[in-house]
């Protein structure tokens, strides 16, 4: 699966990078960096937490396995 | 619920309605999941209505909090445009104003708050509350350069609105009794530098201050008299005083009887009783560090309850722990809040060396432990007093 973020509506939470540090990143300003725009095994589980917990509804996983 | 249960209805498609949704589906929940949502629009999200959706930065289509496809993708019953009437907690049914009845194994009220009403005589035309899309896009309408808005309250969406309106070319009043702004949220060293942002960028703030009255004359113009005796000209009045919980339509449900801090009373695993769950601003959640309820009118809330309900509904006890968070964007500064900030905490504010612009890390210690930390512009130099308070949350056992 792939990692999309729309770093426009990003409010710098930082909440993805708590979940999924191998994923993401932050920026000097906070705003979300993609470090692994195609995880799999435990860092996917990682970016679907990620997912879940951003607060701006910022990040999607899309592709093939995105719909459970 | 001593099995999975076939049929979950969720009451509220906001922020924390559509999170409890998804979780249940991210933890392999397979039956019927009904959200009941009494506005018209998809769910979409709140936090743009006083910042780019109230600018015209974004249109509304850039708040929704998913994909179009996704509702139907996931095998969500989306109900929008009904509003719940009442609850049947015997016959588990959920009643809605065209009659129809939803059947529910596990009820999850997910309802919000609305914006309380200040009992104000005035042109109707004139008032302005900010809750919904519908009141975003009305204001909007009314923040033409030059027009003088005034503002009731000092809170977040007072502030924010005002930072906005600042921005659009509006003369900007705000009006509190509080004597600065957010200082029971932030403390009063962060509380002094809001009203000082504020202040720099043209707001008359009235602090000390209540509304008594507003004054029109037969010209059409209005004044909001306070108690003081000054007039403040107002063409718009936006009522930014607090919120009250939905909890009117469970009325004879036994259900309505409020919390302790208002809004529905959730044990900490988010239930109300064996099949009725809350999430969001409208859950009064017990906060295991102290034992007592607390609802947190925040974004991030909505997720975190989201997960918590969608875990207690699969059969998992696992507390609610998870650091209370919220932000706020006034005139480009971006504070940003972990964990508590109580009026006994020790405050140490530390500038970082920055000759572009103003950054802040101010952390809140109570007898040397950590409490809270805010970031002024200071993002990404927040992790390690977040890692911090996690940390803090994991070893108190929770």
């Amino acid at each position: 699966m792939d990692v999309e973020v729309d770093q426009d509506k990003c409010v710098a939470s930082g909440a993805c990078v708590m979940e999924a540090p191998e994923v993401f990143d932050q920026d000097d300003d906070g705003i979300v960096v993609v470090l692994n725009d195609h995880p799999s095994g435990t860092e996917l589980d990682s970016a679907m937490r990620a997912v879940a917990v951003c607060p701006a509804a910022v990040i999607r996983l899309t592709g093939e396995g995105a719909t459970p | 619920m001593t099995s999975t249960p076939d049929r979950v209805v969720i009451v509220g498609a906001s922020a924390a309605g559509v999170a409890t949704a998804d979780a249940l589906r991210t933890e392999g929940y397979r039956g019927t999941i009904a959200i009941v949502g009494d506005e018209h629009a998809p769910p979409y999200d709140r936090p743009p209505l006083s910042k780019q959706l109230l600018d015209g930065t974004w249109d509304a289509t850039r708040l929704a909090l998913r994909d179009p496809a996704h509702y139907q993708s996931q095998g969500f019953e989306l109900h929008l445009g009904a509003r719940a009437v009442g609850v049947d907690t015997g016959g588990r049914e959920v009643e809605l104003n065209d009659g129809r009845r939803l059947a529910y194994d596990a009820l999850v009220i997910a309802t919000g708050v609305g914006a309380r009403p200040l009992p104000l005589a005035v042109r109707p035309d004139r008032l302005h509350y900010l809750r919904t899309l519908e009141d975003s896009l009305r204001l909007r309408q009314a923040l033409i350069p030059g027009a003088r808005l005034v503002i009731v309250g000092a809170g977040f969406i007072g502030l924010e609105t005002a930072a906005t309106a600042v921005g659009l070319g509006c003369a900007v009043s705000v009006i509190d009794p509080i004597a600065l702004p957010l200082s029971e949220k932030v403390g009063r060293d962060v509380g002094v530098r809001v009203r000082d942002l504020h202040l720099e960028h043209g707001v008359r703030l009235y602090l000390g201050a209540t509304v008594e009255r507003v004054a029109e004359d037969e010209a059409g113009h209005a004044n909001v008299v306070l108690d003081d005796g000054t007039s403040v000209p107002a063409d718009c009045i936006l009522i930014g005083v607090g919120t009250v919980a939905h909890i009117g339509w469970l009325a004879g449900s036994g259900l309505e009887t409020p919390s302790e801090v208002g809004g529905l009373p959730c044990d900490e695993y988010g239930r109300v009783d064996d099949h009725v769950l809350g999430v969001g601003d409208v859950a009064a959640v017990v906060d295991v560090r102290t034992g007592r309820r607390v609802r947190r009118e925040h974004r991030q809330n909505a997720n975190d309850h989201g997960r918590l309900v969608a875990g207690t509904i699969m059969g998992r006890r696992e507390a609610f722990a998870a650091t209370p968070y919220f932000w706020s964007d006034q005139f480009g500064v971006r504070i940003q809040m972990y964990g508590d900030a109580s009026p006994e905490a020790d405050v140490e504010v530390v500038e970082l060396p920055d000759p572009a612009t103003t950054r802040l890390v101010v952390t809140y210690r109570v007898r040397g432990e950590l409490e809270g930390v805010l970031g002024w512009n200071a993002a990404k130099h927040l992790l390690p007093y977040r890692r911090e308070l996690l940390e803090r949350l994991t070893t108190a056992g929770i």
